[in-house]
């Protein structure tokens, strides 16, 4: 692909998750009783880096959407969270989808980069509080994290369908196809 | 979807239950301790048995009262903490990470007495 194609589509997809991510902790609470439960819509745009674009473009888009939202928003300790939870996810989903091509969908991926994105976060909490009770929080998450991996990977997979459509993909290595 | 995603679903559920298990209080008719770790370290550890008390540092207030405890002043930014409600059972506890503050309901002789890294 066009070098300038290639940056422009990863700015885009950076400044898309960075707008979703920020306007989604402006939505109430989840549930009450679990903040920071959240949809994770962000992690649309990175999964659709990952099926669209490769692997190197998904772990570029997070990690860029990581250092701009810590720059803007947040302080130098959210950064190791969101840095932690989005490549531990990122790991995960291209590792599944690479061991199960055929046998998995976006579906499970998606619930699976979920989960391995609290996990992530809940091992620097634990380094940080210097007590793994923090897991204790799992349970809890990842029942919020397989209905809301699987709306993201239900989503992703729409937005797939539709710009497989147009030719703005058109000279991606992943171009085509589901 | 296809059979692998349910295959995934079951597993990420199965973890779910196992870290409930591993983290759930295994013999709960034991005395209920209020425990309070700063930085790692344990600044407060007082029976949960109606003796109403404070804790409070430079940064948090901790109330227990009547059978409950709960965070009520934290200087934060996000108050999590202060908005986690009060518990009262064991195994429950109110995390504030600005802080790095945990408070938890301990069971004497729960299985796991803890885990450190």
């Amino acid at each position: 692909m066009n070098r300038v194609k290639r940056l422009v589509l990863l700015a885009l997809l950076v400044a898309m998750a960075s707008v979703v991510n920020y306007l989604e902790g402006l939505l109430p609470l989840l549930i009450p009783a679990l903040p920071g439960a959240k949809l994770g819509l962000a992690n649309v745009f990175s999964l659709f880096a990952l099926v669209a674009l490769g692997p190197a473009e998904a772990f570029t888009v997070v990690t860029v959407r990581c250092f701009l939202a810590a720059a803007v928003w947040g302080q130098p300790v959210s950064l190791a969270y969101s840095l932690a939870g989005g490549l531990l996810s990122m790991l995960a989903m291209w590792g599944l989808l690479k061991l199960g091509k055929e046998r998995l969908s976006l579906y499970g991926v998606s619930a699976a980069g979920a989960f391995f994105h609290n996990f992530g976060q809940l091992a620097v909490a634990a380094l940080i509080l210097q007590s793994g009770y923090v897991f204790g929080y799992l349970p809890l998450l990842t029942a919020v994290a397989v209905p809301t991996g699987l709306f993201v990977g239900a989503v992703t997979v729409l937005i797939k369908k539709a710009m497989d459509k147009t030719d703005l993909l058109a000279g991606t290595k992943k171009g085509g196809g589901p | 979807m296809k059979k692998g995603d349910l295959l995934i679903i079951v597993l990420l559920l199965a973890a779910a239950a196992l870290f409930w298990w591993a983290f759930s209080p295994h013999a709960a008719e034991g005395d209920v301790y209020v425990v309070i770790q700063k930085d790692g370290e344990q600044v407060f550890r007082e029976p949960l048995d109606g003796t109403d008390t404070k804790w409070t540092d430079a940064h948090n207030r901790v109330v227990v009262k009547d059978g409950r405890v709960w965070m009520e002043w934290s200087d934060c930014a996000n108050q999590i903490c202060v908005h986690s409600g009060t518990i009262g059972e064991a195994g429950q506890q109110i995390v504030c990470l600005p802080n790095r503050l945990i408070v938890r309901l301990e069971a004497v002789n729960a299985a796991l007495d803890g885990i450190t890294y």
